[in-house]
């Protein structure tokens, strides 16, 4: 089965060395999972050491045995290594609360895990999740499992100067318990990205098709830009996006619908400007200039995509000052979209995500697939190499031609190493 | 196989119920693995967005 790596702070594993506790790696698993968690789970978003809720469900997935999990537990708690809130509500869903005694705070660093029984459980685990894929995703799944690799060392140096630089600003900038507090954060910061980076070093990689929007997420998609320098074979990587992709996508979703259904609710000049400037790639910069002529206000590009976004995604009757932006420029579409959302505003935005991965996931990337080229994704963008992206652009332009008879511009940026 | 459920969430030390996030989260916040702990969620166009409604590009 072979060794597997955990990784907790520096300062609680040397006090677990002092315990005279026989199963030390159920410490290191479970001390692993309270950190991994709170990436996982989404908390400690600000890296200030708080209670996170984890359902005793998801230790229990790896150390089965009720009285050891228990066992370790206890010894994690009474010597002080681990807090718990104490708060358990079956009624409300609440699950214990669980956070690491700030005085052991420190950088990870990584453990060995042996015993068959634990490294069996996490192999099964991750397993289970990334089968959970239909057949037509298997060729990307599996080219993505074996084949998404990084530079770790480099990713870690230029962690650890990051690290370096916050700590030299800290010392500059706080004293006393604000320093402390503050310390913290950096250190649970860089505790984050490293469990990411390790991740993908030790080939724990996840690969899930989100049922309700048929995005796939990896480890990847949720990867800092900035790290994407560090892929293996980074730097003949091209990164092919789509421009101004969302209003693209709205574009393509109302030209799918009926001409008669669309000329009683929406204007088809209004309509066919919109799929224009859209098609074209001009669409932030037509708005932008309209809205200058109509109002006299010089709007930036950031603000018109976030405008853009709030116009898609938002319940109706918020943001309003945004919405009116729109619909200075085009009225019968901001009436569509609102009656589309007038009951559900969610089901709105999943209709169009879920436009954009059939369109992105299913058709283009199964016909990479076909023609047996290589390529990662991040939902409406593709990583291809130099020798595959002629051929790739080509590809994607053929497939929305014959699905919609028109196309989106690409954009093509170069992975560069810094 | 049991997930983890998808709330509440953390941020800036605030706890979020569901009904607190911001709806273009909740739009995008669909399974547990799509969430970034720096940024929130991925939007499209290199732009992220946190459980509070606020933007990135990152």
């Amino acid at each position: 089965m072979g060794i597997i790596k955990r990784y907790i702070p520096t300062l609680v594993y040397d006090k677990i060395q002092e315990l005279e506790y026989k199963n030390k790696e159920h410490l290191y698993v479970i001390c692993d999972m309270i950190y991994r968690s709170s990436i996982y789970k989404n908390e400690d978003k600000d890296y200030s050491n708080i209670f996170m809720d984890i359902p005793k469900f998801y230790f229990r997935d790896i150390i089965c045995d009720s009285k050891n999990l228990s066992m370790a537990f206890d010894i994690l708690k009474r010597s002080g290594v681990v807090l718990s809130d104490g708060i358990y509500s079956k009624q409300q869903g609440k699950a214990l609360g669980y956070k690491f005694n700030n005085s052991f705070i420190s950088k990870l660093i990584s453990v060995n895990i042996e015993k068959k029984t634990i490294t069996k459980r996490i192999i099964i685990n991750k397993n289970q999740r990334n089968n959970l894929v239909k057949e037509e995703l298997k060729t990307y799944r599996d080219y993505y499992l074996n084949n998404f690799k990084i530079d770790y060392d480099s990713a870690l140096n230029y962690l650890n100067n990051s690290y370096n630089n916050s700590i030299s600003n800290l010392n500059s900038s706080y004293v006393g318990e604000k320093r402390n507090k503050e310390w913290v954060k950096i250190v649970h910061k860089y505790n984050h990205m490293m469990i990411s980076l390790s991740a993908i070093n030790d080939g724990e990689l996840y690969f899930r098709k989100n049922k309700t929007n048929g995005r796939i997420d990896t480890n990847l998609t949720s990867l800092k830009s900035e790290y994407k320098q560090f892929i293996v074979g980074g730097s003949k990587l091209n990164q092919i996006d789509i421009v101004n992709s969302q209003p693209f996508i709205l574009s393509l979703y109302l030209n799918s619908l009926t001409p008669s259904y669309v000329g009683e609710k929406v204007d088809n000049r209004e309509l066919r400007k919109y799929t224009k400037w859209t098609s074209d790639g001009i669409f932030y910069e037509m708005m932008i200039r309209e809205y200058f002529t109509i109002s006299g206000k010089l709007l930036e590009r950031d603000e018109v995509k976030n405008m853009m976004f709030c116009v898609f995604y938002s319940k109706n009757g918020s943001y309003r000052k945004e919405k009116n932006m729109f619909k200075t420029i085009f009225p019968s579409l901001m009436e569509y979209i609102e009656r589309e959302k007038n009951n559900k505003h969610n089901e709105f935005s999943i209709k169009l995500q879920k436009l954009e991965s059939g369109i992105c996931m299913d058709i283009i990337s199964q016909r990479l697939d076909k023609e047996n080229i290589k390529y990662f994704t991040i939902h409406d963008a593709w990583l291809v190499s130099d020798e595959n992206l002629i051929k790739t652009e080509n590809i994607i332009l053929e497939e929305f031609t014959n699905k919609y008879n028109y196309t989106p511009k690409l954009k093509i940026d170069k992975i560069k190493n810094k | 196989m049991r997930e983890l459920k998808l709330y509440p969430i953390y941020y800036e030390g605030k706890k979020y119920t569901e009904e607190e996030c911001n709806d273009i989260f909740k739009a995008f916040y669909t399974c547990i693995e799509a969430y970034n702990h720096d940024v929130g969620v991925y939007v499209s166009e290199g732009m992220w967005i946190g459980p509070d409604g606020e933007t990135k590009h990152w």
